[in-house]
């Protein structure tokens, strides 16, 4: 983990200290939404007591008789900020997002057979730190675009909980780990000012960390999903 | 394969029916290397062989497993585009597989393995912003074909386990469907700097194995994304 913020502690550095008698330098601070926060949601225990075998995706049971309320694909919050490297058409980036569930993830369904109530609650919160390259064009000196690619490491927490009257079926985990995630962005911007653009972003992030055991319970923090996020960029030498 | 050819034979001839001022455009090609996320559509298989593993395990207390990761795989991409005014026409190939990052896990003393490839042939239009003759972005959609082969290894399976063969091949053909955003900038004289994202979706097609004994989904429903360098013939 160290290493890792030493590593990025050193982009930074190492991006800051490039030469930019051609280029640009800016930074973007954005914030947004990010639909299906958290993948799944799949753990160990949802299989093996309640019989779900893709989390989020299969975990709603309908039956008449019961006060159930589906359980929605959670909808996340997510900051961003970057700093960018403009050399003539082609980007370097390197910044830190944050991630986290404000929304969906909760309800009540049913258990295996049936016949007892159980509530949900799943939540998930992440912060990265991608590096991205790629191109970027300025249209008529007022708006630009860009595409790139790259890597992230991410660090991150997904929780879940059950609870029932019946025992069997209340039980929560906690996971954290990390994992080095694709990213893939699109971005435009509009000047407002020589040195400062409005700019909205898309962000596809793909990735979930190894495996990691809470008690006897055992899942992945997935932090795949697209962010779609909007702000302010400032031009440092423009 | 037949119907790759008749899919893009349709596509050729509709494309260059569609050219009536074509001496105006202009014609580049090119090869890009790039990343393709859950090693383009892998994700799914791997899932459902852990998650067996799972229930063999709670069915058999006491029983070691090692789960299978998907991630991602290299993908290498040539492709020919013509830009007429506004217009992107692309046609491409492509080759993704795991040969040297196979997924291995284990069941007790069984050692499984997957590997898998596929070569896919996108076929796309759409729409171009250009910034001059040189530098452009472009937003475009459209049809792909997919062979795809997977392989599952097993070192010493179980016979009561859902795989309880040794060894299963697996091959198919996957039509689908892409959008993809590029953007294109000149490095020097003809050659361009090209840097392209691609989201696949298509639904699943269950294969029966050469070997007869299961049948298994493949699919292409993953993003990846390229980079590499184009060649213009500006004519």
């Amino acid at each position: 983990m160290h290493k890792i913020i030493r590593i990025t502690i050193f982009v930074f550095i190492l991006i800051g200290a490039l030469p930019v008698y051609s280029a640009e330098f800016a930074s973007s601070i954005r914030i947004g939404f990010a639909p299906e926060t958290g993948g799944s949601m799949h753990s160990g225990w949802q299989l093996e007591k309640l019989e779900v075998e893709q989390g989020i995706y299969d975990i709603n049971r309908s039956r008449d008789g019961f006060q159930l309320s589906t359980i929605e694909a959670p909808l996340g919050f997510s900051a961003a900020f970057d700093l960018r490297l403009i050399l003539d058409k082609v980007y370097f980036k390197a910044g830190a997002g944050y991630n986290r569930v404000i929304a969906g993830g909760k309800g009540t369904t049913l258990d295996h057979s049936g016949t007892r109530e159980v509530k949900v609650k799943y939540k998930q919160w992440s912060a990265d730190f991608p590096v991205t390259a790629g191109v970027t064009l300025l249209f008529w000196g007022e708006s630009r675009i860009s595409l790139g690619g790259g890597a992230a490491f991410a660090y991150g927490n997904y929780s879940n909980s059950f609870k029932s009257v019946e025992p069997l079926f209340n039980h929560s985990a906690s996971f954290t780990s990390y994992a080095f995630p694709l990213v893939a962005e699109l971005s435009g911007e509009v000047f407002i000012s020589s040195g400062t653009s409005l700019i909205c972003s898309i962000n596809h992030y793909y990735g979930r960390s190894r495996i990691v055991k809470d008690g006897s319970d055992y899942a992945r923090v997935d932090f795949s999903g697209t962010r779609f996020t909007a702000g302010m960029v400032k031009y440092f030498s423009r | 394969m037949k119907k790759a050819f008749i899919i893009i034979s349709i596509f050729a001839v509709i494309f260059f029916s569609l050219l009536n001022g074509w001496s105006a455009g202009i014609f580049s090609t090119g090869i890009g290397i790039g990343a393709s996320g859950d090693t383009g559509g892998l994700d799914s298989t791997v899932s459902f062989i852990n998650s067996e593993m799972r229930k063999f395990q709670i069915a058999n207390p006491g029983t070691s497993i090692t789960e299978m990761e998907a991630l991602y795989s290299p993908v290498i991409a040539l492709n020919f585009s013509y830009i007429y005014n506004y217009s992107i026409f692309k046609a491409g190939w492509e080759y993704s597989g795991n040969y040297f990052f196979k997924r291995s896990g284990s069941l007790g003393d069984n050692d499984i393995e997957i590997s898998y490839s596929r070569f896919t042939f996108p076929v796309s239009a759409g729409l171009l912003i250009p910034y001059d003759r040189k530098n452009r972005f472009y937003f475009a959609g459209g049809i792909n074909y997919t062979y795809a082969e997977m392989g599952i290894k097993q070192s010493d399976p179980d016979p009561a386990w859902i795989l309880p063969d040794k060894k299963y091949t697996f091959a198919g053909d996957i039509l689908g469907f892409h959008v993809k955003a590029g953007g294109e900038v000149l490095l020097s004289r003809n050659y361009t700097f090209l840097f392209e994202v691609t989201r696949f979706f298509g639904k699943e097609d269950k294969v029966e194995s050469e070997e007869e004994n299961a049948r298994f989904p493949l699919r292409l429903n993953t993003f990846q994304f390229t980079a590499g360098i184009n060649y213009t013939v500006d004519i």
